[in-house]
């Protein structure tokens, strides 16, 4: 029996939600999946951005809805447990567990990266130093942050959140004074009849808009939550729609623009200006980076690599947070041992859970990058499968869309089983859209890799051997 | 955060205090409120999950999970209503510790009904009655079920003041509870003090009896 002491504190307002929502969806992605699926579909890529947002908005509807019946932590699993009463929704609870470390395992592992590529030159760090230190120190910072408290982490989050949306707006800030709208709208309409290509880049950027589910994870922790909680994930999906949007209309005027072209190939071993559009495709990153420093100036580079790292630091912060939270509300629900249901009674944080969290996405770290991949242009051990950042990106997908699903399910069944629960907000014309959203989670589900999608399955049934021997 | 399960039947005052200070504590709160004015009010807050129902209604109550509650408290402005909520709840889940608010009469005629009756009017009579005459004496539980408790101060001028518990010769249907500074429990060779609080148990009868014995 606790006394209210040892409770946590509501001290998120809608700027923390947002922030959380936000430093989740733009992660480092923002720019490599742009140049991505710009150099597929061109301007159209905007109709795949928009196209995901709304499928997302299908399932960030049903989130909202619980947001105004449950005001607790823990997001999707948590309403699946409120309305299925059973221990099956345990598994969901599984697959968030999973899901959460490996994204924000995926984060830091981008991180890495992209530190070993343009930090260790830069700051002449000697290449001695393994390449994965520095994913293994911002976890141990951001584990730390978290352990301080809601209100540290919620502050942090929205600073951290803050100044990478700030170099963002500055990079498209740069990138839109050289705004023609003629490149865009003849790049739009020769590759709006692709609806094939449209449709499948549409599905590759779709996990990008998860982050609602982030928010809904500290609804027990949020002010006023009912109303502070959808407006947040409505807020965040429009906003970052809006940001992709920007991003890609930058990305399609920079490799329409014969000056970037000719500035990208005298920087990098592009041969020509024509082989550059390909070159964007495989090093988005690279090719924005370049942009920036085109549009911006010299400094326009490192401005862009800040945001880039920074943006990767905020989704795994968000996420660390969204992921202790599932845990705490399982243990409080038994199912997993109460032990990380405890709320720290100085610093009120579930400490075991944020520390639980912190070991799960450093073993995903190592396994997943260390052992099974390696650095780009590193070894990896020959004897084992080389699998790397998209295998466990994929990964992440498979365990997040599975739990989507059910959350869908869940709204169905809730409005039979629970008619009279107060909801201030409602999806329309259930159960057709909850319907169409299980329809898209499930469609974008067994599209991940065949390796991904054997290792989630794998995951899943190692959930069951624990339930049986550990939990239950 | 072991917290219960609580169900609250009413979302008038005294349902939503109720539910606003077990929330803080970490209980796990269902507000169910007939009124859909009222409900939407009770939104705007943070206290747990509501439904917009009639709580006497079967229906009603299995939404709010009555199986999976530890308890359920009818807090209605209508003791009939009340009292109908925790049958009801009863009948669901045998387990389920009940609590009605009741308006009039006496509190035992509803020992077989309910676990516990909640009667707001009595208890902010006690405190009406403490703060216009009571002076230095608190009820700390009201004498509606035979025994009284009190937290009394004893007057300088006191029948009791500066002697031995063992030497004052108290009336029948009284015991001093605890010590000068309420840390442990009354010995028999410790002095009433002046300006010093005890707390006493009176059963029904003696109660003016032992103030006169403390105020003087």
């Amino acid at each position: 029996m606790t006394d209210g002491n040892d409770e946590l504190q509501r001290d998120i307002g809608l700027a923390g939600a947002v922030s959380i929502g936000v430093g989740t969806m733009v992660a480092g992605g923002i720019f490599v999946l742009s140049g991505l699926a710009v150099a597929t579909v061109g301007a159209a890529a905007i109709l795949s951005f928009v196209l995901a947002a709304v499928v997302a908005a299908l399932t960030a509807m049903t989130y909202a809805e619980f947001a105004t019946i449950y005001t607790v932590d823990g997001g999707g699993y948590e309403y699946v447990a409120e309305v299925f009463q059973s221990d099956l929704s345990y598994l969901v609870g599984w697959m968030m567990i999973l899901g959460y470390p490996a994204s924000a395992a995926f984060y830091l592992a981008s991180f890495t990266s992209w530190f070993y590529r343009f930090a260790y030159p830069a700051l002449s760090i000697p290449a001695a130093v393994p390449y994965w230190v520095s994913g293994v120190v911002v976890l141990a910072v951001l584990v730390g942050v978290n352990l301080l408290g809601g209100e540290e982490s919620t502050r942090f989050q929205i600073v951290v959140t803050g100044l990478k949306v700030l170099l963002v707006l500055l990079f498209l800030g740069g990138g839109l004074t050289a705004f023609d709208p003629s490149a865009v709208t003849d790049s739009f309409a020769r590759n709006v009849t692709n609806l094939d290509d449209v449709a499948l880049t549409s599905a590759l950027v779709f996990i990008t808009f998860f982050g609602f589910e982030a928010i809904a994870t500290s609804g027990g922790e949020v002010r006023n939550p009912r109303r502070t909680v959808p407006r947040a994930i409505f807020v965040s999906l429009g906003f970052v729609t809006a940001l992709y949007v920007l991003v890609v209309t930058v990305v399609v005027l920079a490799v329409n623009d014969p000056g970037f072209l000719e500035f990208l190939v005298a920087r990098t071993d592009v041969g020509s200006t024509a082989a550059a559009t390909q070159f964007v495709a495989n090093h988005g990153e690279v090719a924005m980076g370049r942009a920036a420093q085109y549009y911006l100036g010299e400094w326009g580079f490192a401005v862009f690599i800040l945001g880039a790292l920074l943006s990767m630091i905020s989704a795994a912060n968000a996420t660390i947070l969204a992921g202790s939270r599932v845990k705490l509300a399982m243990a409080d629900n038994e199912h997993l041992p109460a032990r990380f249901g405890r709320i720290h009674p100085r610093f009120r944080v579930p400490h075991n859970a944020v520390l639980l969290t912190g070991g799960l996405i450093l073993t995903f770290v190592l396994v997943f990058t260390v052992v099974l991949g390696g650095p780009a242009d590193g070894p990896a051990l020959t004897w084992l499968p080389r699998l790397g950042l998209d295998a466990m990106a994929h990964f992440a997908d498979f365990m997040l869309l599975g739990g989507l699903a059910m959350v869908n399910v869940a709204l169905i069944q809730s409005r039979r089983r629970y008619p009279d629960r107060t909801r201030l907000f409602e999806v329309p014309a259930v159960p057709w859209v909850p319907l169409v959203a299980i329809a898209s989670n499930l469609l974008l589900l067994v599209n991940v890799e065949l390796v991904s999608l054997s290792l989630g399955v794998g995951g899943v049934l190692v959930g069951g051997v624990v339930w049986l021997t550990v939990i239950d | 955060m072991s917290g219960q399960t609580i169900v609250i039947a009413g979302g008038g005052r005294l349902g939503r205090r109720t539910a606003a200070q077990l929330t803080e504590r970490g209980h796990t709160i269902t507000v169910i409120e007939r009124e859909q004015a009222r409900c939407d009010d009770l939104a705007e807050g943070s206290v747990g999950s509501l439904i917009n129902g009639d709580a006497t209604l079967p229906s009603i109550l299995e939404q709010a999970d009555i199986g999976e509650a530890d308890a359920i408290a009818a807090l209605t402005g209508d003791a009939g209503t009340n009292l109908a909520v925790c049958l009801q709840a009863r009948e669901r889940h045998p387990d389920v510790r009940t609590v009605a608010r009741i308006e009039r009469g006496e509190q035992r005629a509803y020992d077989d009904v309910v676990d516990a009756v909640v009667f707001p009017a009595l208890a902010g009579a006690n405190l009406a009655v403490d703060a216009l005459v009571g002076g230095a004496v608190g009820t700390l539980l009201g004498g509606e079920a035979g025994l009284e408790l009190v937290e009394l101060t004893v007057a300088e001028d006191a029948p009791v003041a500066d002697r031995r518990l063992a030497d004052v010769n108290l009336p029948d249907g009284t015991r001093v509870v605890s010590d000068a500074d309420r840390s442990r429990l009354a010995s028999d060779d410790m002095t009433l003090t002046p300006g010093e609080r005890y707390v006493v148990g009176v059963e029904n009868g003696v109660g003016d009896e032992i103030r006169r014995l403390f105020r003087g």
